[in-house]
């Protein structure tokens, strides 16, 4: 694709932006769940249907995902979502899952892997030379 | 008595080395290939290190009559005992026979057809050699040797100093060797994966180590004449007829670079010509 306006070429894949677009999803259910526990401990009795129905936006756009990965496990939480009625507890235990699967695919994987390099049958297996 | 006394030194002052060997021990178990290359320049103490490093994969002092070995074609005769015995390890000393120079001679297309076909015997092989940039490029895109040790210092009756670079690390050695002006410096760009000291073997062991090291390299010295060849020598050296060589390099107009008693002897770098 080509940027008219500076003639230069713009290329960003649709991993890049369904990631971002999934991280800000994340973000959203992270902000819900703070002003949840802020209302809790301060004593009042608040409504988890906001935490609900952010997890259920950040399910959805991960939807097609799950849909490839046949991981018909998190399509059924959908589903449980959508009907059930869910303790906090429970909507973080699904959060923190899915915190898990994001790590895995790399989305919020911030930490890289420390190789000790005095083992050179580690560091040569490392570099593909195994 | 002897037995493991060798391993324990090395995991006594050396724990790092004795980590890394194992790992290669426990390589040549999943029935996987493992060439450790020891190399150094002249006197560095890189024969007494070698044998220090295989009495460790061997568990305990290595046999040096049926164990070590000058020279190609005594590795050879030497690999098919210790494969028929099972033992773990084998030296390969003085290999400077197995270089690139002579890369095409059907000696060296025997060793290369050893080290890629070795790895069923479960032994480590290990070569010593002055500089591991001679090796065959075609050993290590077959990811054969595994680790480098680099004997740089010695200090009599003390130790010897190393530094042990991994495959990928030799990779880029050989890049400097290239690029370099002064090839030696190579080791010094290239950060190694770890560095040490050797201990010195013990005084008896040291003299029974030096007495066959000096008796194979006079018969590897043969009837050279101030480092130069006759045919016969370059012909052994090349895998080819002595006649063939005078003859060939009589058509080339290459002249002799000394003459003693009717017999030519010529400089190792002829061996280029025949490439």
């Amino acid at each position: 694709m080509v940027d008219f306006n500076t003639e230069t070429a713009i290329n960003t894949p649709a991993r890049n932006i369904e990631g971002v677009l999934l991280l800000e999803k994340r973000e959203a259910f992270l902000q819900a769940k703070e002003s949840y526990y802020i209302l809790k401990f301060q004593g009042s009795n608040p409504s988890i249907a906001i935490m609900k129905a952010r997890l259920l936006n950040l399910l959805d756009q991960w939807h097609g995902y799950l849909l490839r990965q046949k991981d018909f496990k998190f399509i059924e939480v959908i589903k449980e979502l959508k009907s059930e009625d869910l303790t906090d507890e429970q909507l973080m235990e699904i959060f923190y899952k899915i915190s898990e699967e994001m790590d895995k695919s790399r989305l919020t994987k911030i930490d890289s892997v420390v190789l000790d390099t005095t083992d050179i049958e580690l560091e040569n297996n490392a570099k593909g030379l195994d | 008595m002897l037995k493991g006394l060798t391993k324990k030194i090395l995991k006594k002052y050396d724990p790092l080395l004795a980590k890394n060997l194992d790992g290669q021990t426990q390589r040549v178990g999943n029935r996987m290939a493992s060439l450790v290359i020891i190399d150094g320049g002249v006197g560095s103490g890189k024969t007494h290190s070698g044998v220090a490093i295989a009495d460790h994969f061997n568990g305990s002092p290595i046999d040096l009559k049926k164990q070590y070995a000058i020279g190609g074609t005594a590795f050879e005769e030497k690999l098919k005992y210790c494969v028929d015995g099972k033992i773990k390890v084998i030296i390969y000393d003085e290999a400077g026979d197995f270089s690139r120079r002579g890369a095409i001679t059907k000696f060296n297309a025997r060793l290369n057809r050893i080290f890629e076909t070795y790895r069923t015997f479960q032994i480590i092989v290990m070569l010593i050699l002055p500089c591991m940039d001679i090796l065959d490029n075609q050993l290590f895109t077959n990811k054969i040797p595994r680790m480098l040790i680099n004997c740089h210092n010695k200090i009599q009756g003390k130790y010897t100093r190393y530094r042990a670079y991994s495959l990928y690390r030799m990779f880029w050695l050989k890049k400097y060797f290239k690029d370099l002006t002064v090839k030696p410096q190579a080791y010094t760009k290239t950060r190694p994966n770890f560095r040490g000291y050797i201990r010195p073997l013990d005084p008896k062991r040291a003299e029974e180590v030096d007495e066959i090291s000096s008796e194979g390299k006079r018969a590897e010295l043969g009837g050279t004449q101030d480092g130069l060849y006759n045919k016969y020598d370059l012909a052994k050296k090349m895998g080819k007829g002595a006649n063939y060589i005078k003859d060939r390099l009589n058509q080339l107009g290459v002249k002799p670079a000394k003459v003693v008693k009717k017999e030519y002897f010529w400089r190792d770098d002829v061996m280029d010509l025949f490439q």
